[in-house]
């Protein structure tokens, strides 16, 4: 996770207080922001100066990466079988503190995705990872699947 | 010439929404690359739209009693945390709908830049209210009129390629309503081609 790249972006806010944007693969990701009134509070009440609120958000937002990018991890889809039609891959699944991991497979035959005790989430983006893949030189389909994203 | 493929609304949305029917974008796949004729009628996606917009205006109105849950669990001290998490989920999920919206018109225009779109006439039309009238209509017992509508319209661009030879012609369909009832399949058939449901199986056999 450490060499993800990313960018924090700090956006002007013309009430005066503090707006950033966390951004990813040419993606905003997740806003972070406090409010004028917030960071004088902070300042009087916690003693807390606007360079320490803007590095709560940042660490805040780079949670936010984490956790969003996390949640399911599928590897490129390999083909099983010799036509091609039936793909197996390994995934990480974390549900809050519980990871776990396993092999997820689809068959475009069958139009089925197992094992069955799976997430919904892991199957999904095993057949959107499928689909990318069998729709790469095609730019309309291929457009159509990156929709999903 | 390539296989003829042509499909009902069922098919797009499951591609639009992501479903598990939305393997059917590699039929579009095939048809890009030329492995098949993709022929659809206008009203498909006309009716795409609406009933895209139809089915999240429902998700939206299913959401609000939550949101309003939330607000009561919230009160309580012991839910609060969990409640601010699942007011986070609804965030997002309504944020994921509005993404879904902006989807619809970019979805057609990607579906139009690979199929031949056939204008919707009067003619399908009038036949279509005459399917429904006849009692005909392929999606009993619902019996709507607008599915009336559709297949005859689906029909009709298999009727102008009766006089084609291909190696194969498909109507494809998600709606296991049309695949039940044997006088459909015998319809469909008598125009040289066969009604499907099976889209990925197909996918195996065109590609």
């Amino acid at each position: 996770m450490s060499d993800l790249p990313y960018e924090i972006r700090d956006v002007a806010d013309p009430s005066g207080g503090l707006i950033l944007e966390l951004h990813a693969e040419g993606q905003r990701i997740a806003t972070a922001r406090a409010r004028a009134d917030v960071l004088a509070d902070m300042g009087t009440m916690l003693g807390l100066k606007p360079e320490g609120v803007h590095a709560l958000l940042e660490k805040a937002l780079v949670d936010q990466l984490k956790h969003q990018l996390a949640k399911v991890d599928v590897a490129p889809p390999e083909p099983a079988t010799p036509d091609g039609l039936r793909f197996v891959s390994r995934y990480v699944y974390r549900d809050f503190d519980d990871i776990s991991t396993g092999v997820v497979w689809y068959d475009v035959s069958s139009s089925t995705t197992g094992p069955e005790n799976l997430p919904p989430v892991v199957r999904n983006k095993m057949r959107f990872e499928v689909h990318r893949k069998l729709t790469e030189k095609s730019p309309n389909a291929l457009g159509l699947v990156e929709l999903l994203k | 010439m390539p296989a003829l493929l042509t499909f009902d609304t069922n098919v797009i949305f499951d591609i639009w929404s992501g479903r598990d029917g939305d393997h059917a974008v590699l039929l579009l796949q095939l048809a890009e690359a030329g492995r098949v004729e993709l022929v659809l009628p206008e009203f498909v996606l006309l009716e795409f739209r609406g009933t895209a917009l139809r089915w999240l205006r429902e998700q939206r109105a299913r959401i609000e009693p939550m949101r309003q849950l939330v607000r009561e669990w919230e009160r309580c001290e012991p839910l609060g945390e969990a409640a601010d998490e699942v007011r986070g989920g609804v965030r997002k999920l309504l944020a994921e709908l509005d993404t879904l919206s902006n989807h619809i018109d970019p979805v057609i225009a990607r579906v139009r830049a690979i199929a031949r779109v056939e204008p919707h006439t009067f003619d399908l039309h009038f036949r279509g209210d005459l399917r429904y009238l006849a009692g005909h209509a392929p999606d009993r017992p619902v019996d709507g009129l607008k599915d009336c509508r559709i297949y005859e319209a689906l029909l009709g661009i298999l009727r102008a390629d009766v006089g084609n030879a291909r190696p194969h012609k498909v109507f494809a369909t998600k709606d296991g309503d049309f695949t039940k009832f044997p006088e459909l399949v015998a319809e469909v058939q008598a125009l040289g081609a066969q009604l499907r449901g099976d889209l990925g199986r197909l996918y195996g056999e065109l590609r």
